[in-house]
């Protein structure tokens, strides 16, 4: 094996069988086991907690208007389940009455019901013919005060359909939503013009799984750009090397941890696409849990997503660790590489924040223009890939510029390190990062 | 066939390191690069092997260009011990002597005999940073040694040694020089060097104050000093002229004369003091010769 292969093949074992990889990879796969099993978990216990049971005495002194409530009763969805009781309209004072509160608390002592519902005229109001009291034993639950209010707001617009001569037909008539079909224009020279119509849901689909990889990108690059930081770093204050330098080259250094470090992300995101996929399958056979799931479906996602997620993966890891090794190389100690690589990770941030907006509009001139800018590009020109067909001369200059951005960055960081590896003491200004850069 | 550095400056920023240094450092000599704390040997060495550059001047090995990756002909030990801490001891032998090209099996089985030399047999499996600071050390001799480099320096490889382990370390050096290895030598202590050294240079301040062979420099001093132990009488010498005194001990003194033929006038002031119980004219140590060398060049005088 060469020098080289030495040097990756230490990053790479020394960290592979750490405490930290394992439990960080296995941590991811419990965090994918969540992200597959969890929205049908939490729907499924969403059931049970979105099933109200708004179960209530009802005094109706309208006289009107119980018959309705036990129409709407009738029709609500399986949310909601309403069961009544009605009680004589003497069962209670008037609701301003000192005595209301004693004889309410009278009738529900002994009972399994959650309150008392009363009904009042209300001529005054003109929006509405009758007013409403809930009395309940526990008014903190805030779904079931949301429910209630559902079922009576339909009680109250069923009473005004009726003043208007109105039927329940033609009431539901008001409360249509609009036909809309949107249509993507796709005019490309060379072929026939067509529309291609957008379907909402599967366009929030591929928002989501292309936000889940955006994020993967964003993770990926802090979390080995510092961990290559902070293993330079260390190499640097363990004083390891003085020897190393004197027998391998700084840039052979460089190139190595990153290497090492690189394929340690790449096995690390293997294992989880792998976790991710098999997960996926598990749950749409419906073998762990008898049902099947409608689950976010990773294998549906195109496969040219996935290889420009590669793609960037690569460019942008090579661009940013190098810039990450010249960061550890500037300090002396592990304490300090945080306020150099909080910098490093703020540009990422601004990349994440870019590439999170040309979600929304992957053709804006902001999103245009950064994904032509290295820094930038990996997070933005994925995410308007992932969710657009941008002009393929864009993706072109893009990816020539990050390679262009990649191989410089790398140089300058290349020469940052050289020197910075073996200095110690105060850190190094801008001025004398400069001069590491230009130094022959 | 040597290692020349010929008139290497080192500046950093504005302190001049090193300054118009040259030096040869004979293939096969046990050489000591002596001088007090801050006197540029680290940075010296540092340039001679190309960890850093020079500002001016070169150093060549046989003729030819040298320092890393020239060739891995060399074995260093640095002033600032460093060792990848949560690396297991054996793994990190094999992982250094592989960078410096031996073989996996190779490296292996050197590693394991070298840590058995050492006594440190029962560490191999043991992470650095659970070794005491000691044995650390003896690790990255090993590391130094563990590829059979023809040269190698070692920065003050004597500190946190116990005596047992000097003594190895010692027998180690001399072996290796015996088979042709040339050793470089750093430290401001200089009784393991006076024992060692055929070749020694002095710096102070970055430059060569005092260079040459061990025995021909004690030789040029003159066999100039006389230990006198006179009883109950420490000063006797006070009434001759042209001594000086270089040490006080509790049971003799030590002086420096300035020709051989004033130690019969001590002798004689000295049985005049009273019963002389022990008189030994000597060469001067290596440590006095490093005081009186770097004295001379100090305004204050003496080394650290």
């Amino acid at each position: 094996m060469s020098k080289f292969g030495v040097l990756v093949s230490r990053d790479f074992t020394s960290r592979v069988r750490g405490a930290a990889y394992i439990v960080g990879t296995l941590v991811g796969i419990l965090v994918l086991i969540g992200l597959v099993f969890g929205p049908s978990l939490i729907e499924k216990l969403g059931q049970s907690f979105e099933r109200v049971h708004l179960d209530v005495y009802v005094l109706d002194r309208t006289g009107v208007t119980y018959p309705l409530l036990v129409d709407v009763a009738a029709g609500m969805g399986n949310g909601t389940k309403v069961t009544t009781e009605l009680l004589p309209s003497d069962a209670l004072p008037a609701v301003d009455d000192p005595d209301f509160g004693k004889k309410a608390a009278e009738i529900l002592r002994d009972s399994e019901r959650a309150g008392v519902l009363v009904i009042d005229e209300a001529p005054e109001l003109g929006y509405s013919p009758v007013a409403f009291t809930l009395v309940l034993q526990d008014a903190t639950n805030v779904i079931l005060n949301e429910a209630a209010q559902n079922v009576l707001n339909s009680v109250v617009r069923r009473a005004n359909a009726e003043k208007l001569n109105m039927t329940a037909e033609e009431l539901s008539l008001l409360w249509a939503s609009a036909p809309l079909s949107i249509q993507q224009l796709k005019d490309v020279p060379g072929e026939e013009a067509s529309t291609e119509e957008v379907s909402q849901s599967s366009h929030m689909q591929s928002m989501v799984l292309a936000y889940f990889l955006l994020f993967i990108l964003y993770l990926a690059m802090i979390l080995y750009g510092n961990m290559i930081a902070t293993g330079v770093a260390e190499e640097k204050s363990s004083r390891i090397m003085e020897i190393m330098v004197s027998s391998v080259r700084p840039i052979e250094l460089m190139a190595a941890k990153i290497a090492g470090i690189g394929a340690l992300g790449l096995l690390q995101f293997g294992i989880w696409i792998a976790a991710g996929l098999s997960l996926n399958a598990l749950a749409k056979s419906g073998i762990l849990t008898g049902t099947v799931f409608g689950v976010v479906q990773l294998s549906e996602l195109p496969v040219s997503t996935l290889v420009w997620f590669g793609v960037f993966f690569v460019l942008g890891f090579v661009l940013y660790a190098a810039v990450f090794a010249a960061a550890g190389a500037s300090v002396s100690r592990v304490e300090d590489v945080n306020q150099v690589s909080t910098m490093i990770m703020m540009v990422v941030m601004v990349a994440f924040f870019v590439a999170y907006y040309s979600f929304i509009n992957p053709n804006s001139t902001l999103a245009v223009i950064c994904s032509m800018i290295p820094w930038l590009a990996p997070m933005v020109m994925f995410s308007r890939l992932a969710l657009s067909d941008p002009p393929a001369v864009q993706v072109v200059i893009s990816l020539a510029l990050l390679v262009v951005g990649s191989i410089f960055t790398t140089w300058v960081a290349a020469r940052i390190y050289r020197i910075g590896v073996l200095m110690y003491g105060k850190r190094p200004s801008l001025k004398d990062i400069a001069r590491y850069v230009l130094e022959p | 066939m040597s290692l020349l550095v010929e008139n290497v400056t080192k500046r950093f920023s504005n302190v001049v390191a090193v300054k118009n240094l040259s030096m040869e450092i004979r293939q096969g000599s046990m050489f000591g690069l002596l001088g007090p704390n801050g006197a540029g040997k680290t940075t010296t060495v540092r340039v001679v092997l190309g960890v850093i550059k020079a500002d001016e001047g070169r150093v060549t090995w046989k003729g030819g260009p040298f320092g890393r990756h020239k060739n891995a002909q060399f074995g260093y030990l640095p002033e600032e011990r460093g060792l990848y801490p949560k690396m297991r001891v054996h793994d990190h032998l094999v992982f250094l002597g592989r960078i410096n090209g031996l073989g996996k099996a190779e490296a292996a089985k050197r590693a394991s005999e070298w840590m058995d030399r050492f006594g440190l047999g029962q560490y191999k499996t043991r992470k650095v940073d659970e070794l005491s600071k000691g044995n650390q050390q003896k690790v990255q001799i090993v590391a130094a040694l563990l590829h059979e480099p023809e040269i190698v320096f070692l920065d003050e490889p004597f500190t946190a040694l116990d005596p047992v382990n000097s003594e190895i370390l010692s027998e180690v050096l001399l072996e290796g020089n015996r088979k042709g290895q040339t050793v470089v030598l750093l430290s401001h202590r200089m009784e393991q060097v006076e024992e060692l050294c055929t070749d020694i240079c002095i710096i102070d301040k970055g430059e060569s104050v005092l260079k040459g062979e061990l025995r021909a420099i004690k030789r040029s001093m003159g066999r100039e000093i006389v230990k006198v132990a006179v009883e109950g009488n420490q000063d006797f010498w006070k009434s001759v002229r042209g001594v000086e005194l270089v040490g006080e001990r509790p049971d003799y003194v030590e002086l420096r004369i300035s020709s051989e033929a004033d130690s019969d006038t001590i002798l004689r002031a000295a049985m005049q003091a009273g019963k002389v119980t022990r008189f030994e004219l000597c060469e001067p140590s290596l440590q006095q010769i490093f005081v009186s060398t770097v004295g001379k060049n100090h305004a204050k005088g003496g080394a650290a």
